[in-house]
Order: structure tokens, then sequence, then C-alpha cells
């Protein structure tokens, strides 16, 4: 890396990291949650962090039952309220994440989890996406190959109007590019451009 | 008022089957004079429906309760500033907002339409107006806005309380605007190629009208994300609900559209790609209609079941079939004039770009429809939700970023890796310093590291290219500001297109640290406690309650202290409306800044986060319950509109007429190579 890039690099970072920065610094800096001024909770005991986070991880898992698709972090009716206050009971007793959730779908049915489980049927929602993309990438590349070998071949005159137009517009097509073409390159990265910042 | 609308209605009915029927029997018989009189039919069906649109809300502003939509929409305790938009509040209504927004469009784009479009006019107008007369028939047949009520009692029942707040002003009308807009580049595109105009002749009309109702759908949708933020109580903006995700497909197509679009102007290739492009956003729009209108999903958007949902999925297959019959029949005319030179080209990196829109797309879709799937296939109900979307859109999303980063530093046509090199090397190593001095300053979500890191990789390309551009300017005897501004002036396209992808990172900054950094609490507490959430101290003072006819009021006033100095006083709000049985709440937003302009409202500082609350419930023993949250980076959410609004105006804004003709980019800068290689797209 030349002295004149790493100047740059340095430089820039220190442009942007003057913006980022002071942000993620507070973010990071969380220190627990204060516990000096103890209120009165009506979710669960405000006892540390962590468990906290693992409360709020789940509440964002789980759908209130009576409203249409809001996560319980979102709702405030009295059955999700409720709906907190149980899970984070359960918490307390030592129960994981699962039998939690198993709990309430016991209770509420599938459809009270966020996200389909990822077992039997519907182990269906989440393999479906990979494998489209994973096809669209295989096609991707097909076609990409074809274009690149120039399968579009010559230009099928005439088809969908006289010929005489298609050819003009054709030959007119061609005019404007050569008139485009006619600068040097636009492009940033062409070796011919003398690097402006040199 | 109502005789008005109604036969405003009718009127704009025959006017619009005259012009659809009447546009296409000229072209055929080759009778200038009756597609002329279509054309000014097309005109007279937007005025009446403007003249349809200005009864309603008069009917609303006047309190005329004879109307049903009226009565059921809005009483006299409402604001009155409430009652000149309480027109789409509901089905009727906001259906012919959207048939009025979406014909006046329509009259623009014809009136506007290129002279090279001549041949395909008649058959565009035909497209825009058979979709008008779809949406008038179903008003006047079965969602009637003028219907007479039942009775009239002279008092309304009042509109929906969460739409009581400045959002509705301006959220709706842009939102149905830009999804009924998408239709107007499909029929540019559609009626060319019914005319036969299949050599590009509709391209910069498409690409124009796509640009602007892609900024129309963009800024309705962020002005949505804003309205959920203070008024849903949750502290977030986007929940992947069904209708939003309607709402977004479009958009995300459109976004592929606008971007591949500039591979056939430059380059003449991908026109079938285009087209299809084109008709599966129009499609997806109809699908948005459908799904929006008794659709048969659930979300908090919905207007409620109503029985026309079968007709707009109707109207959805039709379009499916009618714009797949244009395109079979006209993609032979449709090849490439050249191949892809490539892989390392501008070319593909669009192209790549379009399969990841649509891999979102098709995720979101494939969300959407799942749970039906799963219904009629599994006999279960399921809910695809929020975790689901961000586990499987979260790296596609990602991907795309990084992309932006690197796909305009690629030359059109070819080019060799060392070069790609000396353009990557600076922004690549930034984004990695960045994400190390992230990873070393205490933050270990990874993805919102890499996240990070691939934002500061854009911004530093687009940066590094300005500063070359700016500084060759500068050589030419510029300052840096005239310098930066004649390079962006000499390539609109493209700078505008940067501006843009600007406010994309600042929305990136803010869903990141909104998604990964939130922390938040609910606590109940009784008058003069206090809780404390990282370093604020929430202290509850007391409530103030207000009665009206129609709602009952409160406000939690509370003190916010950041160590031993007070920094706020807020007071958010919760209000119960008896008649809806709904709660209403008004979140109290203190944007804690990043730096602290003096004179200015700090709500325009540069933000670092937002110290959001809400009162949830007012408790019987005179506590209150508090939704308290740090929202980190909230601000760059919102601060991303005006970034992008001023990104495509400058985008979209025409060159002057010499510089378009002639390409005269040689003389008006001579010598610099950066100022011409910037006069291009």
């Amino acid at each position: 890396m030349s002295y004149n890039v790493f100047i740059r690099t340095i430089s820039l970072t220190a442009l942007l990291l003057a913006v980022a920065l002071p942000l993620l610094g507070q973010t990071s800096a969380h220190a627990q949650s204060g516990t000096d001024d103890p209120p009165a909770i009506t979710i669960g005991p405000d006892q540390d962090r962590e468990f906290e986070k693992r409360a709020q991880s789940l509440e964002t898992q789980l759908i209130c039952p009576i409203c249409p698709g809001e996560t319980l972090d979102q709702s405030f009716v009295q059955i999700s309220q409720d709906m907190k206050r149980i899970l984070r009971e359960k918490l307390q007793e030592g129960d994981d994440e699962q039998e939690i959730k198993d709990f309430f779908v016991a209770r509420y049915g599938t459809s009270v989890l966020a996200a389909p489980p990822r077992t039997g049927f519907n182990l269906v929602t989440w393999v479906v996406p990979p494998i489209g993309v994973g096809v669209g990438i295989v096609v991707l590349l097909i076609v990409m190959r074809q274009m690149k070998r120039g399968s579009a071949g010559p230009v099928a005159a005439g088809v969908g109007g006289p010929a005489t137009e298609s050819e003009l517009s054709d030959y007119l097509a061609e005019v404007d590019r050569d008139l485009l073409s006619d600068q040097p390159s636009d492009e940033p990265g062409e070796p011919e451009n003398r690097s402006a910042g040199d | 008022m109502a005789d008005l609308g109604t036969m405003s209605l009718l009127l704009a009915l025959a006017l619009a089957v005259y012009a659809g029927i009447g546009s296409v029997v000229g072209a055929r018989l080759g009778s200038g004079d009756l597609i002329m009189s279509s054309r000014r039919s097309s005109y007279m069906a937007g005025v009446a429906l403007a003249v349809a649109v200005g009864a309603l809300v008069w009917a609303f502003v006047t309190h005329d309760f004879s109307i049903e939509y009226v009565r059921g929409h809005s009483d006299r305790a409402q604001s009155q500033a409430f009652t000149w938009v309480a027109m789409y509040a509901g089905n009727e209504g906001s259906l012919l907002y959207i048939t009025a927004i979406f014909t006046i469009m329509s009259m623009v784009a014809i009136y506007v339409s290129p002279r090279r479009l001549e041949p395909s006019r008649p058959y565009i107008i035909a497209i825009l107006m058979g979709i008008t007369v779809f949406f008038l028939t179903v008003l006047v047949t079965l969602a009637d806005p003028f219907a007479p009520a039942a009775f009239d009692d002279g008092r309304g029942v009042g509109v929906n309380p969460l739409l009581r707040h400045p959002g509705m002003f301006i959220h709706p009308p842009l939102q149905m605007a830009g999804l009924v807009g998408v239709a107007i580049p499909f029929s540019f595109a559609a009626g060319a190629m019914i005319a036969g105009q299949t050599r590009d002749q509709w391209l910069d009309a498409a690409r124009i009208s796509a640009i602007a109702v892609w900024a129309v759908l963009s800024a309705g949708l962020l002005i949505g994300a804003w309205w959920a933020y203070t008024i849903l109580g949750w502290g977030g903006y986007w929940s992947w609900d069904p209708i939003e995700n309607v709402a977004v497909m479009p958009w995300l197509v459109l976004t592929a559209f606008i971007h591949s679009i500039m591979v056939q102007k430059r380059r003449g290739m991908f026109r079938m790609w285009n087209v299809a492009l084109l008709s599966m956003m129009f499609v997806l729009a109809q699908f948005g209609l459908f799904i929006n209108r008794g659709g048969p999903v659930v979300s908090v958007h919905s207007f409620g079941a109503s029985t026309i949902g079968s007709v707009f999925l109707g109207f959805m297959i039709f379009s499916l079939f009618f714009a797949l019959a244009v395109f079979l029949w006209r993609a032979p005319s449709l090849k490439s004039d050249r191949p892809l030179e490539s892989f390392l080209s501008r070319e593909a990196g669009f192209l790549v770009n379009n399969f990841l829109f649509l891999g979102v797309t098709f995720v979101t879709l494939w969300g959407v429809l799942f749970p039906l799937f799963s219904e009629f296939a599994n006999d279960e109900t399921v809910t695809v939700s929020a975790p689901w979307y961000n586990q499987i859109n979260g790296p596609i999303l990602l991907a795309i970023v990084i992309l932006m980063g690197i796909g305009p530093l690629l030359p059109w046509r070819r080019t060799t890796m060392p070069s790609v090199q000396r353009w990557l090397t600076i922004p690549i190593a930034i984004g990695l310093v960045t994400m190390a001095l992230i990873w070393i300053s205490g933050v270990h979500e990874m993805w919102a590291v890499i996240g990070f890191g691939s934002l500061t990789l854009v911004m530093s390309a687009v940066l590094e290219e300005w500063y070359r551009g700016t500084m060759a300017q500068r050589r030419a005897g510029h300052n840096f500001a005239s310098g930066w501004w004649r390079m962006v002036s000499g390539n609109r396209p493209r700078h505008g297109g940067y501006i843009v992808h600007i406010a994309i990172i600042a929305l990136g900054i803010g869903v990141i640290g909104t998604n990964f950094f939130q922390q938040r609490a609910d606590v109940a507490l009784a008058p003069g406690e206090s809780f404390t959430l990282d370093e604020y101290r929430v202290e509850y003072v007391d409530t103030s309650n207000e009665e009206r006819v129609d709602r009952i009021s409160e406000w939690a006033n509370v003190n916010v202290f950041k160590g031993d100095e007070q920094i706020a006083s807020l007071a958010p709000w919760r209000a119960f409306y008896p008649v809806f049985n709904i709660a209403s709440v008004r979140a109290a937003v203190h944007n804690n800044p990043l730096v602290d302009i003096p004179g200015v409202p700090h709500y325009l500082d540069p933000g670092l986060e937002d110290l959001y609350i809400v009162p949830s419930e007012f408790l019987e023993d005179g506590r209150v319950v508090l939704r308290i949250s740090i929202n980190p980076a909230a601000w760059w959410l919102w601060v991303s509109g005006p970034i992008f609004i001023i990104g495509t105006v400058i985008a979209l804004w025409p060159a002057p007429a010499l510089e378009r003709r002639t390409v005269p980019a040689r003389r008006r800068v001579p010598s610099t190579p950066q100022a011409v290689r910037s006069a291009g797209v």
C-alpha cells in the first residue's frame, strides 16, 4: 500500500469514526441498569441485566394471542402483560427457552410463536428461501455465462414493427451511442485515468 | 354533496371508458382526432375525480352525517384539521382517493409523455384508463363512499384513534399514491410493447416516472415508520407485518428496476429483463391491494373484512395474464444489443443487485404466503413474524449494502482485477479498520460490527470518488465547494444516486443501532419514585388528565436526570376512546444529541440516542406503568429522509437542453479527465 493510500485511509477512517464512534462508545458503555433506587416493577424483578435480556428476547419471540401479529414486547394488553410475567417466573424457576415456548404452544397453539418451529412441516418455511436463493444463484450464473457468450446474436430486426422503422431506430441508437462514447471513459478504475488524487 | 360526488364518479367512469376504448379504436383506424378526443377525456376523468374527492372532503368538513361513510369516520369532537384528511380513513374513501390520485398522475404522465412515444400513446392511455375503470366500477358498485346513512342522528362515530396523528396528513396519501403509481412506468413499457415500439422509445418515460414514483413510495414508507415509532408505543418502526410487506415488495422491485434500467439506457442490454421487472412490480402492487382490501391475513393496518377482496384478487390475476401476454408477445424483439463483456463490470454488478433485491422480495412474499399454505396443507395456524424475516432477509440486505460499496466503482463493459483493487483498497481498508476499532471498543455483536463496517465501506467509496472528482475540479481552478458541485452537476443521475446511497447509510446506522442496542424496561412507578435505565434516571412526578366528549386523556409527567442534572421534563400521553374501546398513546422522545448545536431544537441535533417513554397503563393505586427505552441511533432513521429527497431531486433534475443534445463535455471543462469522466452516467 503506497504512502498516499495509507494517509488517505487513515484520514478518512478518522473522519468516519468521528461520527460513528461516539455513537458506539455510548451504546457499548452500558452499565447495569440501576438498582440503587428500586421501584415497583410490574414485569418481573429487575435483578440483573442478563436475566432481563433473556426475558426480553423471549418477549420478541412470542405473539400476543389476541392482537393481530404483535409480539409480546409490542403489546400492552392484559393477556400479554400476564404472559410476560409468566415467562419471567418460569425463567426464574430455571426453565430454558424451549421449555417456556413449549408451555405457551401447549396453551395457545403454534401460532403463538413469532417464527414457525424448525420441525416437521414448518421446516419448509425455513428451507425454501435458502433453496430459492441457491437456485437463483445458479440461474444467474447460467444467464450471465450465456450473455457473455453473446448468445443475444444479431438484433432481430423487423420483429414487432416495419423493418424500416426498426432499422432506423437501431441506426439512431447507434449514433447516440457513438456520440456518447465520443468522450473518454467516464469510469473509475480505467487504467488510463491518471488518478486525480495523486 | 353526495349527489355531486356520485354524479362525478359516474361521469368519470363514462369518460374513462370512452378514453380507453376510443384511443385503441382511434389507433386501429388511424384516426388522430379520435385519439386526441380520448386523450382529452382521460384528462377530464381526472378532473371529475378531483371534483368527487372535493365533494367528499367538503362533506367531512361540514359534518354531513347523512352520508354513511362520513358518519362512520368522523364526529364533531375531533379537531377540524383532521376532517380535511378523514376521507381516506376508511375503505371506500381511500379507494376513492387511490382512484383520483392514480387518474391525476396518469393525466400528468400522458400529458408529458415524449413525442417519440406518439404511436404508443393510445395504448398507454388505454392501459391507464383500464385501471381507472376497474377502480371506478368497484367504487360505484361495491364501495360507494357517497351512500346515504341509514339514519342521521347528527353525530358521527369518529375516526379510529390511531389515525389521529400528524402522520395522517402525509403518510397515507404518499403511500397509496406510490403503490398505485407503479402502474405508470408499467403502462409506458406495456403500451410501447403493444404498439411495437420495442427499441427503447419508452425508456426515458418509464425511467423518470419510476424514479418519481419510487421517491413518493420511499417517503411514504419512511413517514409510516416514523408514525409507528411515535404512536404504537413499543419503540419500533417496522415489524414485517403483512401489510408492510406487501407495500415494500413493489418498492424492492422498483429499486431493482431503477438500477437495471441504467444498463439498458447506456448499453442497450437487459431489455427483456426490465420489462419483466415492471410487470412483476405491477402485479405485486395489485397483490398488495388485494391483501389490503379484505385479504386473508391479519394485520394492524388492514381495512377490516370487506367483501371486495375477491374482486381485487380477480383483477390481480387478470393483470398477471395481461402482463405475461404482452411480455411473451414482444420478448423476441427485446434482445440485447451486445453481450456481457465481463463478470467484472458494472452490468454484472447491476445484475447481482437485481438478483439480491428480487431475493428479498421472494423471501418476503414467501413469508406472507406461508401461513396460508400451512393452513391449507397442514391445517395448522402459524405466525411468520419479525424474527423469521430478520434471520432470512438480514444477510441478503447486508449483501446489498456491501454491493452498494463495490458496484458503483466497477466501470461499464469490463475491467481488470488490479484496477478494481486500486479503487477498492481504501474503502475495504477503512471498513476493516472500523470493524476492528468497534470490536476493540467493546461492541461484540458480530452482525452489528459487520454491518457498521460495511456501511463505512460504502461511505468511504463514495467519499473517495467525490474526493478525486473534486480534486480534479480544483486543479481546474475551482474551490472545494464549487468543484464538488461542478462534479455533481456534470452527472446528476450518478451523483444523485450516491446521495441516495448516503441516505441508505444513515438508515442503516439507525436500523443497526435500534435493532442491536435497544434497551428497555417496563416499570410501575408511584408518584415520586424513579427508575434508572442505563445513565438516565426517570422520575415520575404526577398525572394530569383531561376529559373530552370522545376521549379521556392522561399525561404522565416525568423528569429525566442524567447524573444529578435534570435534562428534560417530558409528558408522554395516553388516551382512552370509549366509543372504540381503544387506547392510543403518544411517546415522549428525548433525543440525546451527539453534537449539541446551540439555538437548534434538540431533535434536530445529530442524534446519539432517543430516550423514549410511553405510559402503557395508569393503575388504580395511582401508579403508572411506563415503557422506558433507549433507542440508539434512531435519529439517523429520520434524517435519511431529507438526504434521500435531495439525492432524488438531483438525480431527476433535467440537464440543460444543450448538454443533453450535444454532449460538449470536453469543451465545457477542458483537460481534466475527471470532469469528462463525470459527464456521462
